[in-house]
């Protein structure tokens, strides 16, 4: 058994308390992972996160007191280590590109196999995104509308390199077979998506600062 | 002094010799021959009888050798301003009035028929009673007696000349000015027509006196300067619209010679009568400068106009500025003939030619405000297009977003509600295994049915790679369970002959359905799944099947009523070394 302190910390805010319970289950046979909270209410989740930010956060969207968003938001503009993960029924469009938008690193099937459940959440830990088609297609389409509406930089626009692999994952194509279609190393396809990901975080910080100074201009004039 | 005639029946003849007297009687004055003066027509007053103005008798003697018994006439071209002609003491024609309102006959000739049984055989007396006034070129021209006959066709011609012409130029110019003046009362800005108006108003003030023999209220001096002052107007008129035409401003000329000619004949008004005619002489120096200055003005400002305009109003001017010089040059300078004044044939054709050119300069801006007006409509109908199909545009979006909201809530509420129990219940099953296995399975086939249908309404029903790559997952996992590998190649988007959400749906379940029977049936070991733009094919290397003989449960039957509604084909072809499942579109 690995002393707690050596497992990866999470947190669970989810409403439904049978589905919260099989989460804990899966997450805490893992010898890895530890779930440090596990709450059903978006005040709760909040507390929570503040009093010991873990290293993972799944969050459901629909809570009882108020969207999970506002919670991914908050633990992604806290500048914390802790990744967010959206919980969602159906992997729908809606709520993908929602928590994408708000800071999420990707979306978990609530009733996942525990295995798949454990590999994603370990992934996200190592550094690596669990990148799916449809983050893969909310990716190209929100860098296309950067480089259409804003002056492109190499820091905030995505190489061709990097949309290939995107479209590949947007077919459903896995890692391994990406990397043998471009012959690259499976550990580069991983580079190239983290740094996609990291050139996203670039993006959503200078938007934010270009809105804080734009609400700063507008407070100025008054 | 008296001409003799052997040939009654012989052309018309010219007396040019005969005597002279001023004499206020009304008929032929029997007077002493020694009081009688020899004169050579033509007789100009201002030269033969400087500032000597009235009645004055003319006679001459006509020698024939028999007495006409046809009709004669006595023709009288050019003469100041009235006559009356006696034949053998015998009154044959009057011009009119003798007091005031006196006839004015100046530019009219006279011609006066009469019975040739008046003249007998042997020296017969033609004597001419004349009104004129000092200094005005009053006098006699030469003039002609014969047959009627023989005299009418040249007093026609000269008849419509001097007075059917000049009415005919009247009416028109009349015409022109009123109508280019009523255009200047509905465009109150275009000053050039107001100009112009005023310009032929003045000139029809002068031509009268071609066909207007006396005017009731005026005298002959009233009505001398009142004619002079029309032309000095006319003049000036004519400066303010070359101004306007060429566009050039010149308010401080315009005034100085406003004053000229408002001051001038009021000055001249001042002198006595005599010098009435002369005084305008002097007065018109002034406006021969001004013609000139007009001339000049029209060619250094050419460019201001389309060349046909320039040149037109270049020698119109021109001409009617010679006809000017020519009037001015007798009127200063006195001939013995009795002078014919030609201006206003130079005015009245000028004022023609400057009508023409403003009703084709309106007729040109009628023209441009048509086109533009038609552009107008024109661009105000692509307009209404534009926002009657961005008025549609907004209606669609409306109605698209309205239709996004609503899945939108109905996703939620899926979400929230029915997929939420239906997790939850899964997961109750999961805990008693070996009792709600079915259940187990049953509420994951719905889990993944409810999904397939989320996933074809999410975004665009065309790019069907995304959806296909979010089917991989599911799939994958089927496989798994039944111990097959799943082997993935999406070469390109699929494009449905009608992509629509509803087609998309159907070709997944499609999918899902032939995934289900390979893990149920098929034990294959490897399945291949391959995608391209217009086909989709899924091989295993199952047991296969009779195609023919076989019926595996429903399964094919409704694979081929899916592809049907697609509008696709499907081709099913099996063997004991596996089957392959074909769709082509």
């Amino acid at each position: 058994m690995i002393p707690p302190t050596q497992r990866n910390s999470v947190l669970i805010v989810e409403d439904e308390p049978i589905t919260r319970e099989r989460l804990v289950e899966a997450i805490s046979a893992h010898p890895l992972l530890q779930v440090i909270a596990a709450t059903g209410s978006l005040r709760a989740g909040q507390e929570a996160f503040l009093a010991h930010p873990p290293r993972v956060a799944l969050i459901d969207l629909g809570l009882p007191d108020g969207s999970g968003l506002d919670l991914i938001r908050q633990i992604h503009d806290s500048q914390s280590l802790t990744e967010t993960l959206v919980l969602t029924v159906f992997g729908d469009e809606q709520h993908v590109v929602n928590a994408l938008k708000a800071g999420a690193r990707g979306y978990l099937l609530k009733d996942s196999s525990f295995t798949t459940i454990a590999d994603n959440l370990l992934m996200l830990i190592d550094g690596g995104s669990p990148i799916n088609p449809k983050v893969a297609r909310f990716l190209l389409s929100q860098f296309g509308e950067w480089e259409k509406s804003t002056p492109t930089t190499p820091q905030v626009t995505l190489t061709e390199r990097e949309k290939d692999i995107l479209n590949l994952i947007t077919k459903g194509y896995k890692r391994n077979e990406i990397a043998s279609l471009l012959n690259i190393s499976n550990n580069t396809v991983g580079t190239h998506i983290r740094r996609i990901y990291e050139k996203l975080s670039v993006h959503s910080n200078i938007e934010a600062t270009q809105e804080a100074v734009q609400l700063g201009l507008i407070k100025n004039r008054r | 002094m008296g001409l003799l005639l052997s040939d009654a029946k012989a052309e018309s003849q010219q007396l040019d010799h005969g005597e002279f007297i001023f004499d206020q009687s009304q008929t032929p004055p029997a007077l002493p021959q020694f009081r009688w003066t020899p004169i050579q027509l033509p007789d100009n007053w201002d030269l033969s009888h400087p500032f000597r103005g009235g009645f004055g008798w003319y006679r001459f003697s006509l020698t024939l050798d028999h007495s006409p018994d046809d009709l004669w006439a006595i023709y009288l071209p050019h003469l100041s301003v009235n006559a009356r002609v006696f034949i053998n003491g015998q009154l044959v024609g009057s011009g009119g009035s003798f007091t005031e309102p006196v006839s004015h006959n100046s530019y009219r000739p006279l011609f006066f028929v009469f019975p040739g049984l008046l003249l007998h055989a042997g020296e017969n007396q033609i004597a001419l009673n004349l009104l004129g006034y000092a200094q005005e070129e009053s006098g006699l021209g030469t003039f002609q007696i014969g047959p009627a006959t023989a005299l009418k066709p040249t007093y026609n011609s000269l008849y419509f000349r001097a007075v059917i012409v000049p009415t005919i130029s009247f009416t028109l110019l009349l015409l022109l000015s009123f109508i280019l003046f009523i255009i200047w009362l509905r465009r109150r800005h275009e000053t050039l027509y107001l100009m112009f108006a005023l310009c032929g108003g003045f000139c029809t003030l002068y031509t009268a006196v071609f066909f207007i023999q006396e005017v009731p209220w005026l005298t002959h001096h009233q009505w001398l300067w009142m004619e002079l002052t029309a032309i000095m107007c006319y003049i000036y008129c004519l400066m303010l619209l070359i101004h306007r035409f060429v566009k050039v401003q010149r308010p401080s000329l315009e005034k100085f010679f406003l004053i000229y000619t408002i001051v001038g004949p009021f000055l001249i008004l001042l002198i006595p009568p005599p010098y009435l005619f002369r005084g305008f002489g002097l007065l018109g120096l002034g406006y021969s400068a001004i013609s000139l200055y007009i001339l000049f003005t029209i060619y250094r400002y050419r460019h201001q106009c389309l060349p046909s305009e320039t040149w037109l109003l270049f020698f119109s001017i021109l001409f009617s500025a010679l006809t000017g010089y020519h009037d001015l040059a007798y009127m200063l300078h006195a001939q013995h003939e009795i002078p014919v004044f030609i201006f206003y044939w130079g005015s009245t054709i000028l004022g023609i030619a400057i009508a023409f050119l403003l009703l084709l300069r309106f007729d040109r801006s009628l023209i441009l405000f048509e086109t533009l007006n038609r552009d107008l409509n024109s661009m105000v109908a692509e307009k209404s297009r534009t926002l009657a199909q961005s008025y549609q545009e907004r209606q669609t979006l409306e109605m698209r977003q309205a239709v996004f909201g609503e899945r939108e809530r109905i996703m939620r509420d899926l979400h929230d509600g029915l997929g939420g129990y239906l997790v939850s219940a899964l997961v109750q099953a999961e805990r008693h295994p070996p009792l709600l296995v079915p259940l187990q399975q049953t509420l994951r086939s719905a889990l993944e049915d409810l999904r397939l249908m989320i996933d074809s309404l999410d975004g665009d029903p065309t790019d069907l790679a995304t959806q296909m790559g979010s089917l991989r997952e599911r799939l994958e996992s089927l496989m798994e369970s039944s111990g097959a590998v799943l082997h993935w190649q999406v070469e390109d988007s699929p494009r449905l002959p009608f992509p629509s959400t509803s087609n998309t749906l159907q070709l997944m379940r499609m999918v899902q359905e032939i995934f289900t029977n390979i893990a149920k049936h098929s034990h294959a070991c490897h399945v291949f799944f391959s995608v391209g733009a217009h086909h989709l094919e899924i091989r295993d290397d199952g047991e296969g099947f009779d195609t023919v003989t076989t019926r595996p449960g429903r399964g094919l039957p409704h694979l081929y009523r899916r592809a049907q509604q697609l509008g696709i084909t499907l081709h099913i072809s099996s063997s004991s070394l596996g089957t392959t499942l074909h769709l082509t579109w």
